[in-house]
């Protein structure tokens, strides 16, 4: 009966003490009876219908999670260790960009920069808020993971937006306040809106292999899939930092400070993500998943870790 | 009246069960719904029945020796029984209505 015992582990982790009481141990509880009660070879099929029950529970239970009520002094620190590693990271991306060129191109350019560095910055920012949600005093657990998981939701959102139309939109205003005279910009996927390009005619139809059509379907299609993953990756990141810190200090595993965190992040994602350009360019043939494909090696290399940080603190 | 109370579809035919059969627990719920009643989704209900004050609860006692956890059987309060018979009272109304408005 682990399996049993760990769902309802897991459940007081995330949900307050009253949900744990009024929901979960009375479904664990008839999940352990039924179990028990069952003939042996109906078992296994018991814990596959429990388990589905507790999944449907998790789910539809997760607003009582997000209403978690978080201390304003936590929801400060949070938003403040967010908006100085965001600003840091937009500072170190927007600096190439403004030497050189000409004052009035500056402005123009600082504005087009800044929400395209503000998008990439944001969501290793969650890292560093990691620690301070987790290092908070006199937070229950519930409470921490509540926070957390308003974190997730509002960091998908905010790059999402961010990405979707902000980003978009400085580019166009960039576009037209640099060409002279001013010109209506050819606009490639990037420059589009992300409802811009889910209502896009190009998406609708098939196209003849080889055509500009089917060129330009696929870049769209390309530039969705793209913004899906990246609107993700502040929650693989936070879900790392998380785990990372349920990691004992002192050892080759343990995390480290939360700026070297954050820098071993950005590291890892330009290392795969180099590493995936290189492969594309070798075999000539562009990775449509190919930022998926990051978020799921940093999440595998995540799971490594803690493994073989637990692993190794056993045979300790 | 400051407001009326709530009452889901799920709600109702937990009410009727528990009346018809005085104490249940979850399972047994589920099962005795005839697929009306989700496994994953009744003991949310659940709490939030006890939550309005509709049900009270009570932990079966574990006999001495056994494994896992106590079973929590349920049964309606009088809160429950009258929102139950204001809505039957309300829907015989209704029909009654509705025949006498065709007649």
């Amino acid at each position: 009966m682990a399996i049993t015992s760990r769902a309802l582990a897991f459940a007081s982790r995330w949900f307050d003490p009253q949900t744990v009481t009024r929901v979960f141990d009375p479904l664990v509880a008839d999940w352990q009876r039924e179990w028990i009660d069952a003939p042996r070879s109906r078992r296994s099929i018991v814990h596959v219908k429990g388990l589905v029950s507790f999944c449907v529970a998790i789910v539809v239970s997760s607003p009582v999670m997000l209403r978690t009520r978080v201390p304003k002094s936590l929801t400060d620190q949070v938003a403040r260790r967010i908006a100085i590693a965001t600003g840091l990271g937009m500072t170190v991306l927007t600096l190439p960009f403004v030497q050189d060129i000409e004052p009035w191109e500056q402005t123009l350019l600082i504005l087009f920069v800044i929400p395209q560095s503000m998008t990439l910055a944001f969501p290793f920012a969650v890292v560093s808020a990691v620690d301070t949600i987790r290092h908070f005093a006199g937070v229950e657990p519930h409470v921490a993971r509540g926070t957390a998981a308003k974190l997730a939701v509002v960091a998908v959102l905010f790059t999402f937006f961010m990405q979707g139309w902000v980003v978009p939109a400085a580019n166009q205003a960039w576009r037209k306040g640099t060409f002279h005279p001013p010109s209506e910009p050819a606009r490639a996927p990037r420059e589009l809106s992300t409802f811009e390009l889910l209502a896009s005619p190009a998406l609708a139809t098939t196209h003849e292999p080889g055509t500009n059509e089917f060129y330009r379907a696929r870049g769209i299609r390309h530039e969705l899939i793209n913004r899906a993953a990246f609107a993700v990756l502040p929650v693989v990141l936070l879900w790392r930092r998380w785990r990372a810190l349920d990691l004992p200090a002192g050892r080759w595993f343990s995390p480290r400070s939360p700026a070297i965190g954050t820098l071993a992040m950005i590291f890892m994602f330009i290392v795969l993500q180099f590493s995936l350009r290189t492969v594309e360019m070798t075999s000539h043939r562009p990775l449509r998943f190919s930022l998926w494909l990051i978020l799921g090696l940093l999440s595998l290399l995540g799971m490594i870790r803690v493994t073989w940080a637990e692993r190794s603190m056993v045979r300790a | 009246m400051e407001h009326l109370p709530k009452f889901s579809s799920a709600e109702r035919q937990i009410i009727e069960l528990l009346v018809e059969h005085e104490e249940l627990f979850g399972l047994q719920m589920v099962e005795l719904s005839g697929g009306r009643l989700k496994r994953g989704t009744v003991y949310v209900t659940l709490g939030r029945m006890q939550e309005k004050g509709y049900l009270e609860s009570r932990q079966e006692p574990l006999p001495e020796g056994a494994i896992g956890l106590p079973r929590r059987w349920y049964r309606p309060t009088g809160l429950a029984m009258r929102i139950l018979a204001t809505w039957k009272a309300a829907e015989q109304m209704y029909i009654r209505g509705a025949h006498t408005q065709e007649a």
